[in-house]
């Protein structure tokens, strides 16, 4: 690219191929980039339907008591549409009913409800929190999420999509 | 600027840029080198866009027979640039094909494979038997009724080769037969040793390009010496060689550019072709239908058509033996042409051969893309296919049954017209309970992504849904001349009153269309305009009409216990 030239007209001809050759270069790679950035990134723009699951009959929850109830939820996820299996802790109260999602705010791991103490106990990094889902002790940075509930002819319905409580 | 400068002396310190760039991109290259010089550099593009649009591909593609072809749709049909990016690989291979080669035969027709550039040739012929390996591994991935049969039929030509056939059969399957080995097998063949196999010989036959040079454009009455000719003969056609390249441009940027425009070119007739002929999915493999026309990909037409030639015990002759034969003269031949000259002119023999040999497999080809397909057969809409596979996840036939496979708590799904509305069928798949009291199965439930197929199939068991009211005369006007239904009607073609019970509307509708494309010896003529007297909507309609004929349901669907939803 640095070796001499005769003529000013090989110059200006050189340059030109150059120039070609960079833009040349600029648009193939653009035209191959464009489609597979917009593939890599697009689960940045995909949004999950939400799901609404029948959990339980509400007069089969005990009162005050933290249960925890499985359930399958079928989606798709991309080509699959599956079943799978998933679990909420639903505390009912006399005013109204609240489902917990299973998994710790700190960092993810799923919890227990602790009869003796009467508390909501992770194993992971010793989170503890109260059966309305308050930060007794410990790391968690929030309280326990929650599910949109939905109580229809006396039947319990959630849409498991975690929520943070405010 | 100095610093630019300071890191290009950094980086000479340390890996040599300075010498790349003078080994590279400041080499000569001879004078006369046109357009057909640009086919290795086009072959090295496509490569890259293969390996670069398969990586991304891979993201989205599960090698297992019960969800690849699955996975393969939603690439295709969902997933954001899915489609361009199957597209370009799919294209990308036919491409490859067709450029490697035509860049044989220019290295045949110019001589290039002579002295001394003998080793080029052979790691390309290599490489070219592995582009051929890698459309063969590719084409079982997406799993559909092409892949499957080419993959049966590709798997069995193996078998016939001579002592070791079965063994190396039975190696490329994973076991006996076709499955979920056979997959993984193709799979990591081509996503993984293929490319890397490909990487190393290519880097080997570049690195021959590079340090033997691109040989000059051969000029009639040249000779260039013999591998086994004596050493001063040789240094003297090197030393000539070595002044034509002097003589030439460097390949940056005069080669290089021409090669960027080829490969622009390329790029662009691939986007052309991804726009107008869009990658299709076809439909899942299935090893019991036996109405399906197996076709190879085009570059295998010529050996499908050969095979038809060579009835029973010679069919290894043009199975094996001939393409094993065409492979070794490949290879060998630097080593068996004897002959000192390079213009094709000049060699009249060799390029009489060669010409010959192009147009036999062109022939072929052709020939293949020709021969008609033997089974009358219309695959049913994709979506409909999906439908009927929801239909068996979802255990619809515990309580439904399709002409009397199933269940009976509900009504045959095959018989008498659609009766419900689409909403109350919606609510009916979600939960099947709701509507029907007493369903012993309430936590069936399909959800939204599933409906559509379920509709479109449930309407497909009736007939494709209602035809319009003037069904019936148009079948009147325009049928029933030859054709006999519930009595009445001409005799000159089958009588139609139990039509619906052995054909699908889209088989009846395509059939009106077009029969011979079905039934190559049909005497009814094409009703589809311009042939034709009538239009598409036409069509459908009396293909409704006609799917819903078939005989009269045993029993009535069921009435009661029913609520409104």
């Amino acid at each position: 690219m640095n070796e001499g030239c005769p003529t000013e007209g090989g110059w200006s001809r050189r340059r030109l191929l150059a120039s070609f050759f960079w833009a040349a270069q600029a648009l193939v790679t653009a035209l191959i980039a464009t489609p597979v950035l917009g593939y890599l990134l697009a689960p940045l723009f995909r949004r999950q339907p939400p799901v609404d699951v029948r959990l339980v009959e509400v007069d089969a929850l005990p009162l005050d008591r933290p249960e925890r109830v499985e359930f399958v939820v079928r989606r798709r996820d991309g080509w699959v549409i599956e079943g799978g299996r998933r679990a909420a802790w639903v505390v009912r109260r006399a005013d109204g009913i609240r489902v917990f999602d299973p998994r710790c705010t700190h960092l993810g791991c799923a919890y227990h409800w602790d009869a003796a103490s009467s508390h909501f106990v992770c194993p992971c990094h010793s989170g503890v929190y109260d059966a309305d889902g308050r930060v007794v002790s410990g790391p968690p940075p929030r309280p326990l999420d929650t599910y949109p509930v939905r109580v229809e002819a006396g039947v319990l319905y959630v849409t498991p999509n975690a929520r943070r409580t405010a | 600027m100095r610093r630019g400068r300071a890191i290009t002396d950094w980086l000479d310190e340390r890996i040599g840029i300075r010498e790349i760039q003078r080994v590279l991109f400041a080499r000569k290259i001879p004078a006369g080198v046109g357009w057909l010089y640009t086919l290795g550099s086009v072959t090295l593009f496509l490569f890259i866009l293969q390996v670069t649009t398969g990586i991304f591909m891979a993201m989205s593609y599960a090698p297992t027979p019960d969800h690849a072809y699955d996975s393969v749709r939603y690439l295709t049909e969902e997933a954001p640039f899915g489609w361009l990016l199957r597209g370009l690989h799919v294209w990308g291979a036919s491409a490859m094909i067709v450029v490697v080669l035509l860049h044989l035969l220019r290295t045949f027709f110019t001589g290039a494979y002579k002295f001394p550039r003998e080793a080029t040739w052979l790691s390309g012929v290599v490489l070219l038997l592995l582009v051929i390996g890698f459309g063969f591994t590719g084409y079982l991935l997406p799993w559909n009724q092409r892949s499957y049969w080419a993959t049966e039929v590709g798997t069995r030509i193996a078998a016939q080769a001579p002592l070791l056939g079965p063994t190396i059969a039975r190696v490329l399957r994973g076991g006996r037969e076709i499955g979920a080995q056979t997959l993984t097998r193709f799979y990591a063949v081509h996503v993984l040793l293929l490319p890397a196999v490909v990487v190393a010989l290519l880097g080997l036959h570049l690195f021959l390009v590079v340090r033997q040079g691109i040989s000059a454009p051969p000029s009639r009455g040249e000779t260039t010496p013999l591998g086994s000719d004596s050493e001063a003969d040789r240094s003297r056609a090197l030393a000539r060689y070595h002044e034509q390249k002097e003589a030439g441009e460097s390949f940056f940027p005069y080669t290089l550019a021409k090669d960027m425009a080829a490969v622009l070119i390329a790029l662009g007739v691939l986007f052309a072709l991804v726009l107008w002929l869009p990658p299709e999915v076809g439909e899942l493999a299935d090893p019991t239908d036996t109405t399906f026309n197996p076709r190879p990909e085009w570059y295998f037409l010529f050996l499908f058509q050969l095979l038809k030639y060579f009835p029973g015990w010679l069919e290894p002759v043009a199975a094996v033996v001939l393409p094993t034969l065409g492979i070794v003269l490949l290879l060998a031949l630097p080593f068996v042409d004897r002959s000192r000259r390079r213009h094709p002119l000049d060699r009249r023999l060799a390029s009489a051969v060669a010409v010959g040999a192009v147009v036999f497999i062109s022939g072929l080809t052709v020939a293949g893309m020709h021969s008609p397909l033997l089974s009358a057969y219309v695959p049913p809409a994709p979506v409909v296919a999906e439908g009927a596979r929801s239909f068996q996840t979802l255990d619809c036939d515990h309580c439904h049954s399709v002409r009397g496979q199933g269940g009976t708590l509900g009504p045959d799904l095959a018989l008498g017209p659609v009766t419900r509305d689409v909403g109350w069928m919606m609510a009916h798949f979600k939960d099947p309970s709701a509507v029907v009291a007493g369903n012993p199965m309430p936590t069936v439930a399909a959800i939204d992504p599933e409906i559509p197929g379920l509709l479109a199939y449930v309407a497909e068991l009736r007939g494709g849904g209602p035809p319009s009211p003037k069904a019936g005369k148009l079948y009147r006007r325009y049928c029933s001349e030859c054709h006999m239904l519930d009595g009445r009607g001409g005799d000159k073609g089958p009588d139609l009153s139990d039509i619906g019970s052995s054909r699908t509307r889209g088989f009846i509708h395509r059939y009106i269309e077009d029969p011979k494309s079905l039934v190559t010896d049909s005497r009814m003529p094409a009703f589809l305009a311009p042939e034709g007297p009538l239009s598409h909507m036409q069509i459908e309609d009396i293909s409704r009409f006609l799917a819903q004929h078939r005989p009269a349901p045993d029993s009535q669907e069921p009435q009661h216990g029913e609520k409104t939803p």
